[in-house]
């Protein structure tokens, strides 16, 4: 089970598809959060 | 954009080491569960996340009880929305890790009404807030309802579903988190885990505080 899983290797794919995922996710909530902080002032 | 508070910067750093370490890392080799076992970062943060969130919602209405600044009564507000986000999205996850453990995508335990429940008590909470129109009256009626939601809460998903019988794991004899069963390998990253999510909703309720301040600004000009 949880040897199979990392053996055929292919999970590196799906992490980096939820990195990236989450990589833009975060540069959004950043961006927001700049520009909210940018309104506040 | 590189001005983030270091909490921020410590959230992405958490939530990035969750979903490698999340997948990557070692998990005991549980029937059924399978590899579903990682679902424990994910799904099971949701809850202590939003607890703590609905912990905040509680301590700020108190504050608000004690001394009725209209900013307490903002953090209570926004505290206890993303505390809901949280809660759906427990729910949500919970409901799929069901489908594919327990056989259904509901099945009739008592922790799984009782979040349900939980989550209606705080539905009832916004509808009250939106109820009140005078400004002061509804902070200070919602603040009242808070402490009674976060009780009905912490009774219906933390002390009920221990008096019977329940599928999830810590309830009803079943194994849960004491020092026996979660396997250190996964502790390594269910704490940071929590942790990363929970400063991730703080993130969002600070933003949405801001824009309510903003907005009650804009208002008054």
């Amino acid at each position: 089970m949880a040897d199979a899983f990392r053996q055929d290797g292919k999970i590196y794919v799906v992490i980096a598809v939820v990195c990236v995922l989450f990589a833009v996710l975060f540069g959004y909530l950043i961006y927001l959060d700049n520009k909210i902080n940018k309104l506040k002032k | 954009m590189l001005k983030l508070s270091w909490w921020k910067w410590l959230c992405i750093v958490l939530i990035f080491y969750t979903l490698i370490e999340g997948f990557l890392g070692p998990v005991p080799a549980l029937p059924i569960l399978n590899e579903t076992i990682r679902n424990l970062y994910f799904h099971v943060t949701m809850w202590f996340a939003m607890m703590i969130l609905m912990t905040v919602s509680l301590v700020y209405s108190i504050k608000y009880l004690s001394k009725p600044l209209a900013h307490n009564d903002t953090v209570a507000e926004m505290s206890a929305k993303v505390g809901m986000l949280f809660g759906i999205i427990g729910i949500l996850t919970g409901m799929i890790w069901a489908k594919n453990t327990w056989g259904a995508y509901w099945v009739n335990d008592a922790k799984l009404n009782g979040a349900a429940a939980a989550l209606l008590v705080y539905t009832a909470y916004f509808i009250l807030r939106n109820a009140i129109e005078d400004e002061t009256k509804r902070a200070r009626i919602s603040s009242v309802y808070a402490i009674f939601a976060f009780t009905l809460m912490m009774v219906f998903i933390m002390v009920l579903p221990r008096m019977t019988d329940s599928l999830h794991p810590g309830n009803g004899g079943n194994p849960g988190f004491s020092t026996y069963d979660l396997d250190a390998n996964m502790r390594k990253v269910f704490y940071p885990a929590v942790l990363g999510f929970t400063l991730l909703g703080i993130w969002i309720m600070q933003l949405k505080i801001n824009i309510k301040k903003l907005q009650h600004f804009n208002d008054e000009q």
